[in-house]
């Protein structure tokens, strides 16, 4: 159902000038897919860290709201320019990706961890009264979630 | 003489063959074709790899930002270094060992590549970085440690470790659309 309204989305995008641009460089996808692994770094190293905090296994004597504060720029950076460069590599070729399960698995991913990130993700890494049980939950969750997106990502070049 | 006909040119050349005839070799032994002609060890392997840097460059790109005084910096230096070293250690022992097995399977392709140099080099330099900073710069460590900004010499070891990783990354990446 989602598959079928988005459709026109990526027709538009395959023939916007963006898509077009970058499916007629050379080395555009390949440079545009180097600034999305800085993206994923970024992400994926500040989500590490928190996860690693909030089940107590480092910097146990930093405060979880005072990491989050660190960190949460970095993730934001990251987070901005992975939906950046996707975006453009996504209006390149198209059908390939709404074509590959591959790619809507990492969609489900993402957006789930998307919104988990600035829901239950952002209140918990916000306050420092919050609970083992629930802590380790959000680092689990936050981790299934951003190390899937990157290992469903990865498999579309493959299958 | 030309210098195509130089003794140098000739010692390159026979290392140069020599080193070749190795790599193929080895993506022709059995555990290299197994890896390469699979369906699922390959893409399995190479997932494993991206994960494991993005766990080991993302904890050490911590540990930079505060070397800069950028970030943490209410923190000790030692206390972010703390924080992070068994992390960044494990995540790059991983990255290390898929790395390894994916160059096992396509030896005779990354050994000429330039990118594979280029992602070679800036593994040395990396490791230089490390090894001139830890000999070197952390002597004085206890003087700095607690610094909002450490001196110039600190900050440059994160600087050029950070510079590192990117053209670690940046080139491993390009490897592939280059094979």
């Amino acid at each position: 159902m989602i598959k079928q309204a988005l459709l026109p989305l990526f027709t538009w995008l395959g023939h916007s000038a963006l898509g077009q641009a970058v499916a007629d460089s050379k080395y555009a996808f390949a440079i545009i897919e180097v600034f999305h692994l800085f993206g994923i770094i970024l992400l994926l190293g500040s989500a590490s860290l928190m996860a690693l905090r909030l089940v107590g296994l480092t910097m146990r004597d930093v405060k979880v709201s005072e990491l989050s504060r660190q960190l949460r720029w970095y993730s934001l950076v990251g987070l901005l320019t992975m939906i950046t460069t996707g975006v453009m590599m996504v209006s390149s070729i198209p059908n390939k990706y709404y074509l590959s399960n591959l790619f809507w698995w990492k969609m489900g991913f993402f957006w789930t961890g998307f919104v988990f990130h600035f829901t239950i993700y952002r209140k918990v890494t916000r306050s420092d009264r919050i609970g083992l049980a629930l802590g380790a939950f959000t680092a689990i969750v936050v981790v299934v979630l951003w190390y899937g997106t990157g290992a469903f990502g990865r498999a579309i070049g493959f299958f | 003489m030309l210098f195509a006909d130089s003794s140098v040119m000739q010692f390159y050349e026979s290392v140069n063959s020599y080193l070749l005839d190795k790599c193929v070799a080895l993506a022709n032994t059995a555990g290299g074709t197994f890896i390469r002609e699979s369906t699922w060890q390959f893409p399995v392997i190479e997932g494993v790899h991206v994960m494991s840097i993005a766990m080991s460059v993302g904890m050490i790109l911590w540990f930079d930002l505060r070397l800069l005084g950028v970030s943490m910096t209410s923190r000790r230096v030692s206390q972010v270094f703390n924080g992070v070293y068994w992390w960044m250690v494990g995540g790059f022992t991983a990255a290390v060992i898929s790395g390894l097995l994916l160059f096992w399977a396509e030896a005779d392709r990354a050994y000429p590549n330039l990118f594979a140099r280029i992602k070679l080099a800036g593994l040395l330099l990396a490791g230089l970085n490390i090894l001139y900073f830890h000999l070197s710069t952390q002597r004085t460590q206890p003087q700095w440690d607690s610094d909002p900004k450490p001196p110039f010499r600190v900050r440059m070891a994160g600087f050029l470790s950070i510079t590192c990783w990117v053209v670690v990354v940046a080139a491993g990446r390009l490897m592939a659309y280059t094979f």
